[in-house]
C-alpha cells in the first residue's frame, strides 16, 4: 500500500501541470454541482422558512375609509382559517411612477414605521436614523440591488406630482418588493406618514395570515362576499404569498441550468481523464514492464493509477463542496435581486458531498476501465515499450503536393496521426460550445432585448399605451392617430380587475385580438364572440379547466359564464388572467367604454418625441416630463393633477380652468382640450417587470462563459502537455532540423483546429436546437407557454468563431512550453 | 585548410540535484572545412555533449562557438533554429524519422523551411535518394516499413536536403548491423570526397577509421589528435591499426 502510494505520488509530481489542471477541473465540477443542488433543494424550504421567520403577509385588503366597518374585524376573528390579522392605516397610491429598475407605474402601499405591527414587521438590514424623519423612506432590500443606497433621494410621482423622499434604510421582506409584483410596500416614519396622509388621504389595510396557506385564495373570495363589497371596489386586494411564490420560479430554473452545466463539465472531465490515463499508460509502458518484472501484479499497478487519480480527485471534490460556502453571501444577494425575497440559503453539505463522492467514484471507475490494457500486457512486451502499433496506411497531406504552407500541412498531419486525442478535444469543445450557445441564445432573448422576451412571454408589446380622458372617444382618437405618419397602427387592449372562478385576476379586454402582434393563443384561439374567454394554461390547470369548459367571471357586481376557447402565454399575475372581447366584457359592465389606445410607432420614432407631439396635438394630462422643473412647470403639473382628480371624482366630461401664479394667469382653457390622461412607455414596463430575468440570465451567461473558458484552458493545456510528452522526440527532431518553438507551437495549435471546428459546429447547432425545448418547458412553469427563442445565426457564428479563436490561442500558448527544452534534452529523453 | 567552426574556452555543465557536473571544460577546438572530423572518447567523456554544443543544438554554459564570423553561443533558441536549418545537417543514432510521415515527407519537412518550391525540392530529394542508393519504391513508404540501414540513409538525405555547410553525425551506425553500417559510412565518405565537411561522434573503431581527423576527448577536454589520409576504401586495415595504436596511447 505504501509503495503504491509512493508510486502514485511520484506520478503526480512528475506531471505537476496536468495534475493541477485535473485538480482544478474536478474542483470546479464539484463546486458547480454543490451550488446547483444547494439552491435547487434549498430554495423552497428556505423561502418557507423566511415566510415564517419574517412572519410574512399572506393576504391583504386595502379599503377606503368610508368602506371600512368595524364588524369586518369580527369576520376575521371568527374565521377558523385565519391565524392572525392586523388592521392598520396606510397611504395607498394607485398608479405612482417610480424609478424601480426603469420608470414604471405601479401601486404603492406606504405604512407607518412607528405603528407597531406584527404581520410582516419591517426587519431593517441597513438604516441611517440621522435622515430627517419628515421625508425619510425605507425600501425593500431588493431596491438596493437596483442601485439605491441609504441617503439617496427616492422620488414617488403621483399624478404627475413628484414627491421627493430620502432613503433612510432597507428592510428584509419577501413580498410586495419587486416591480413584477405590481404593488410595492414602503415604510415611512410617523412625521413623513402624517405629511403623506394630509396630501393623499389614508386607507385601511387588513393584513391576514392563515393556518394553511392553501386556504388563502378561497378566503379572499369568501371575505369579499361576506363584507358585501365587490372586489372591484377595494382599493386593492392582493394575495401576497402566491405572488412571492411565483417570484422564486426563476431561481429553480437557474439551479437546474447550473446542475446541467456541471454535469456537462463532469462528462467532459471523464472523457479527458480517460484520454489522459490511456496516454499515461502508453508513455510509461517501460516502467510498467519494470514493475511487472520485479513482481508487481497487474492489480497493484492498476491500484497505483487509481490511487494517483484518487489522491487528486478526492481532495479536489471535497474542497469543491466547501468552496461555494463564502460565495453564498453573493449568491443570496443575487437571489434577492431576482426574487425580492431575503434568503438564508447556504451550502447543502450532505448533497454536495454525496454528489462529489459520486463524481469521484465515476472518475475512478473510468480510470480502472482505462487501465484494462495493463492486465493483458506481459512484462517483456511492456519492457520493449509495447507492440509497435503504427499502422499508417495513408500519408495524409503529403508535403510535395497540395496547397498550404509546411506549418499547416504538418499540423494537419499530426491531427490524423493522433486522431483519437483530437476527437476527444473536439468532443470537449462541442460540449463547451453547446453550453455557451445555449446561454448566449437565452441571454440574447432575455438579457439584451427585454421586448423580445416580453413578446415571447405573451405581452402585446406595442410602443405606448395611451389612457384617454373620460370625455374622449377612444375609437375616434385611435382613428386620428392612425392617420399620423409616426404611427404604424393602433389597437385596443384594456386591463380590468375581475374574478375568475372566484379568484382575483386581471381581464384583458379587446376588440382587436385578431390584430395582436405577439399576444396569441399557443393552444386553441383567443376569443372572438361575447361568450368566449381565454386564459393561461397555468391557471386553467389549477382550475382544472380545459378548452371548451365554461368559466365564471365576475366584475361590476355581475357574474357571467364564458366558454374557454384557448390558452395564451402570460407571465404576470401568476397567470390569473382572462382575455375577453369588448362585447364580452360589456355583458359584465354594459356602460364600459374603451379607455386605452395602444400605439405602434414606425421605425425610428422616439417615444419622448412622439409624446411631445401628442401633448401638442391632443393634450396629455399626466405627461411625465423628464428634467422639467421650475416654478411654472410645478404649477402647471399641480393644476393638471387637480383637473384630472376633479374629472375622475365627479365623472364629468370637462371643466374650464385658469391657473394664477402671483396674480398672473399662466395657464387657462378647458379640460376638454386634453384627450389623453396618461402615456405609458411599454418598453419601460417590460424592462422593470422582466428585468429580474434579464439580469440573472446575463450573470449566468457570463459565469458559464467564464467557467467554459477556464475549462477549455485547463483541458487544452493538459492535453497539449500530454501530446508534447508523447511527441517529445518528434518535436526534438523538428527543432534539430531548424523549426523554431513558435513554428512548432503554431503547428500544434493548427492541428487542433479542424476537429475543434467540427466540435464548435456540432455544439453550436445542438445548443441552438436545445434552447427552445429546454427553456420552453422551464418557462411553462411561469405561465409563458409556447415560448419561442429566436436564434440569430450570425451571433452564433460569431460565438463559434470566438470559441475556435480561444482554442487556437490557448493551444498556441500552452504549446510554447517546449520553448525552454533544448533539442538535446528533447532527443535524449 | 580553413576552419569552418571554432570554439573558444567552451564549457558545458549540467546541474544534477544541486551538484554541478562539468562535462566540457574550457575546450578550444577548430573544425576544418572539408574535413571528416571524428570525435572519440570513452563513455561519459562528453563527446555527444560537445557535438550538440558546437552544432547549436544546445546552448553552452560558457565560452564561444564561432561559425561564419558569428558567435552562435550567444544566439537565442529561435536564432539557433534558423542557424541549424541554414548551415547544419544532423544524422542521429536513433535516426529519429517521424513515424507519421512518409520517407519523402520526412525529408521535405526540413527542406520546406528554406524554400516553398515543392517541385524543385522534391527533385533534389529524389537526386539525394538516388545518391545514397535508396530505391524509388521506398520514397513514399513510412519509416516503419524500412530496414535500419534504409532508414538511416533517409536520415542522411534529410540532413543534406538544405545543402548544409556542416554535417553532424552522432553514432550514425550505432543501431545498425555491420553491412548497413558499412553502406551508411560509404555514403558519408563519398559525401566528404565531394567536399562535405563532417563531424562525427562515435566509439566504434571501424566507424572512426573512416575519418581524416580523429579527436580524442577525456573528461571534457581535448586529450589527443590523430590525422589520417583521406579514406580510399582499400586502406581499412592500415587505418584501423593506426587508430588502434592512437587509442591505446590515449588509454581507451
Amino acid at each position: 500500500m505504501q509503495k503504491t502510494f509512493h508510486i502514485a505520488k511520484a506520478n503526480i509530481l512528475r506531471h505537476k501541470g496536468a495534475s493541477l489542471s485535473l485538480f482544478m477541473i474536478i474542483l470546479i465540477v464539484s463546486a458547480l454541482i454543490t451550488i446547483g443542488l444547494s439552491v435547487m433543494l434549498g430554495v423552497d424550504q428556505d423561502f418557507h422558512a423566511s415566510v415564517d421567520r419574517l412572519h410574512s403577509l399572506h393576504s391583504a385588503f386595502v379599503l377606503r375609509k368610508d368602506q371600512y366597518n368595524p364588524s369586518f374585524e369580527d369576520i376575521l376573528k371568527e374565521d377558523p382559517r385565519v391565524s392572525q390579522y392586523e388592521i392598520s392605516e396606510v397611504v395607498c397610491l394607485g398608479e405612482v411612477t417610480v424609478d424601480y429598475g426603469g420608470e414604471i407605474e405601479l401601486r404603492a402601499v406606504i405604512l407607518n414605521l412607528d405603528n407597531q405591527i406584527e404581520i410582516s414587521a419591517p426587519k431593517m438590514m441597513e438604516q441611517d436614523p440621522s435622515i430627517p424623519q419628515g421625508n425619510a423612506i425605507y425600501l425593500p432590500i431588493y431596491a438596493k440591488g437596483l442601485g439605491y443606497a441609504v441617503g439617496e433621494p427616492f422620488t414617488i410621482t403621483y399624478k404627475n406630482r413628484p414627491f421627493g423622499l430620502t432613503i433612510a434604510g432597507f428592510f428584509e421582506t419577501n413580498e410586495l418588493s419587486t416591480a413584477g409584483m405590481s404593488t410595492l410596500r414602503f415604510f415611512v416614519p410617523d412625521a413623513c406618514f402624517e405629511k403623506l396622509k394630509q396630501q393623499f388621504g389614508s386607507a385601511v389595510f387588513l393584513a391576514v395570515r392563515f393556518l394553511d396557506i392553501n386556504d388563502s385564495e378561497q378566503f379572499d373570495y369568501d371575505f369579499a362576499s361576506r363584507i358585501d363589497i365587490d372586489l372591484s371596489d377595494f382599493l386593492f386586494e392582493i394575495n401576497a404569498y402566491w405572488l412571492a411564490v411565483g417570484s422564486i420560479t426563476p431561481v429553480a430554473m437557474i439551479s437546474v441550468l447550473l446542475i446541467a452545466f456541471a454535469l456537462l463539465i463532469a462528462l467532459i472531465s471523464l472523457s479527458v481523464i480517460r484520454f489522459r490515463v490511456k496516454s499515461n499508460i502508453e508513455d510509461t509502458l517501460h516502467e510498467i514492464g519494470v514493475l511487472k518484472s520485479s513482481g508487481y501484479t497487474s492489480a497493484q499497478i492498476i491500484a497505483c493509477y487509481t490511487m494517483e487519480y484518487g489522491i487528486l480527485s478526492l481532495p479536489a471534490a471535497i474542497i469543491g463542496v466547501f468552496v461555494p460556502g463564502p460565495a453564498f453571501s453573493f449568491i443570496r444577494q443575487i437571489l434577492t435581486s431576482v426574487t425580492g425575497s431575503s434568503w438564508t440559503l447556504g451550502t447543502n453539505m450532505a448533497a454536495g458531498l454525496i454528489a462529489a463522492l459520486l463524481v469521484v467514484f465515476l472518475l475512478l471507475a473510468m480510470v480502472r476501465r482505462s487501465c484494462r490494457k495493463i492486465k493483458k500486457l506481459p512484462p517483456v512486451t511492456a519492457l520493449r515499450g509495447g507492440i509497435a502499433a503504427n499502422s499508417f496506411r495513408r500519408n495524409f497531406f503529403p508535403l510535395h503536393t497540395g496547397a498550404g504552407d509546411v506549418q499547416t500541412r504538418l499540423g494537419l498531419k499530426s491531427m490524423f496521426t493522433s486522431l483519437k486525442s483530437y476527437v476527444m478535444i473536439g468532443t470537449v469543445i462541442a460540449g463547451i460550445a453547446l453550453a455557451i450557445t445555449f446561454m448566449i441564445v437565452v441571454y440574447q432573448n432575455i438579457g439584451i432585448d427585454q421586448m423580445m422576451f416580453a413578446r415571447m412571454a405573451g405581452l402585446e408589446a406595442e410602443d405606448m399605451e395611451l389612457r384617454v380622458t373620460r370625455h374622449t372617444d377612444a375609437d375616434a382618437l385611435a382613428a386620428g392617430l392612425e392617420t399620423m405618419p409616426e404611427v404604424r397602427k393602433t389597437l385596443m387592449l384594456d386591463y380590468v380587475d375581475l374574478k375568475i372562478e372566484g379568484i382575483t385576476g386581471m381581464g384583458y379586454v379587446s376588440g382587436d385580438f385578431d390584430r395582436m402582434e405577439s399576444m396569441s393563443a399557443h393552444d386553441g384561439r383567443l376569443p372572438k364572440y361575447d361568450n368566449e374567454a381565454a386564459t393561461s394554461k397555468l391557471f386553467a390547470d389549477r382550475l382544472g379547466k380545459k378548452i371548451g369548459d365554461a368559466i365564471e367571471v365576475h366584475a361590476n357586481g355581475v357574474t357571467q359564464e364564458y366558454m374557454l376557447t384557448g390558452f395564451y402565454s402570460v407571465m404576470s399575475n401568476s397567470g390569473r388572467v382572462a382575455a375577453i372581447t369588448m362585447e364580452g366584457y360589456q355583458r359584465l359592465d354594459p356602460n364600459y367604454r374603451r379607455r386605452n389606445v395602444n400605439v405602434y410607432l414606425n421605425e425610428g420614432i422616439a417615444f419622448n418625441d412622439f409624446s411631445e407631439t401628442l401633448q401638442k396635438k391632443f393634450g396629455v394630462l399626466n405627461l411625465y416630463r423628464q428634467g422639467e422643473h421650475g416654478e411654472y412647470a410645478a404649477a402647471k403639473a399641480r393644476a393638471e393633477e387637480k383637473i384630472s382628480n376633479y374629472l375622475e371624482q365627479h365623472a364629468i366630461d370637462s371643466v374650464e380652468y385658469a391657473v394664477i401664479l402671483r396674480g398672473d394667469i399662466i395657464l387657462s382653457g378647458s379640460s376638454s382640450e386634453y384627450q389623453i390622461e396618461r402615456i405609458t412607455n411599454i418598453r419601460e414596463v417590460a424592462k422593470a417587470q422582466i428585468g429580474r430575468y434579464s439580469s440573472i440570465f446575463a450573470l449566468l451567461t457570463q459565469i458559464i462563459a467564464m467557467i467554459s473558458l477556464i475549462i477549455i484552458s485547463l483541458i487544452l493545456s493538459m492535453t497539449v502537455q500530454t501530446i508534447v510528452t508523447r511527441r517529445r522526440r518528434e518535436f526534438g527532431t523538428l527543432k534539430a532540423v531548424g523549426f523554431t518553438t513558435k513554428q512548432l507551437a503554431r503547428q500544434l495549435a493548427i492541428s487542433f483546429l479542424p476537429l475543434a471546428a467540427v466540435g464548435v459546429v456540432i455544439g453550436c447547432i445542438a445548443g441552438a436546437l436545445l434552447v427552445n425545448p429546454v427553456m420552453g418547458s422551464m418557462l411553462a412553469s411561469t405561465g409563458a407557454y409556447g415560448a419561442v427563442f429566436v436564434v440569430n445565426p450570425l451571433i452564433i457564428a460569431i460565438v463559434g468563431g470566438l470559441i475556435l479563436l480561444a482554442t487556437f490561442i490557448v493551444a498556441d500558448i500552452s504549446a510554447k512550453r517546449i520553448k525552454n527544452v533544448s533539442v538535446y534534452e528533447l532527443l535524449s529523453e | 585548410m580553413n576552419h569552418i567552426l571554432k570554439t573558444n574556452k567552451l564549457c558545458k555543465s549540467f546541474s544534477n540535484g544541486g551538484t554541478q557536473l562539468h562535462v566540457i571544460k574550457n575546450l578550444d577546438l577548430e573544425i576544418e572545412e572539408g574535413a571528416f572530423t571524428v570525435i572519440m572518447g570513452s563513455s561519459g567523456s562528453g563527446k555527444s555533449t560537445l557535438l550538440y554544443a558546437i552544432s547549436g543544438m544546445d546552448i553552452p554554459t560558457l565560452g564561444e562557438v564561432w561559425f561564419g564570423g558569428q558567435n552562435i553561443a550567444a544566439f537565442s533558441n529561435d536564432a539557433l533554429a534558423v542557424f541549424r536549418r541554414k548551415n547544419c545537417g544532423f544524422v542521429f543514432q536513433q535516426i529519429h524519422l517521424m513515424d507519421n510521415m512518409s520517407v519523402m515527407d520526412n525529408v521535405l519537412a526540413s527542406g520546406l523551411l528554406l524554400t516553398n518550391n515543392k517541385k524543385a525540392l522534391a527533385k533534389r530529394a529524389a537526386e539525394l535518394f538516388t545518391r545514397v542508393g535508396l530505391e524509388e519504391a521506398l520514397w513514399h513508404k513510412f519509416p516503419s516499413q524500412l530496414s535500419g540501414g534504409e532508414a538511416q540513409r533517409v536520415g542522411i538525405v534529410r540532413a543534406l536536403i538544405n545543402d548544409p555547410a556542416l554535417l553532424f553525425a552522432d553514432e550514425p551506425t550505432g543501431s545498425l548491423n555491420s553491412s548497413a553500417s558499412a553502406a551508411v559510412l560509404d555514403v558519408m565518405n563519398e559525401l566528404n570526397t565531394g567536399g562535405q565537411s563532417i563531424v562525427l561522434v562515435t566509439h566504434d573503431l571501424k566507424t572512426a577509421a573512416r575519418g581524416s581527423r580523429i579527436l580524442y576527448l577525456r573528461d571534457g577536454a581535448m586529450f589527443g589528435e590523430l590525422s589520417l589520409p583521406p579514406y580510399a576504401g582499400d586502406d581499412k586495415p592500415l587505418r584501423i591499426e593506426k587508430l588502434q595504436k592512437f587509442l591505446d596511447q590515449m588509454g581507451w
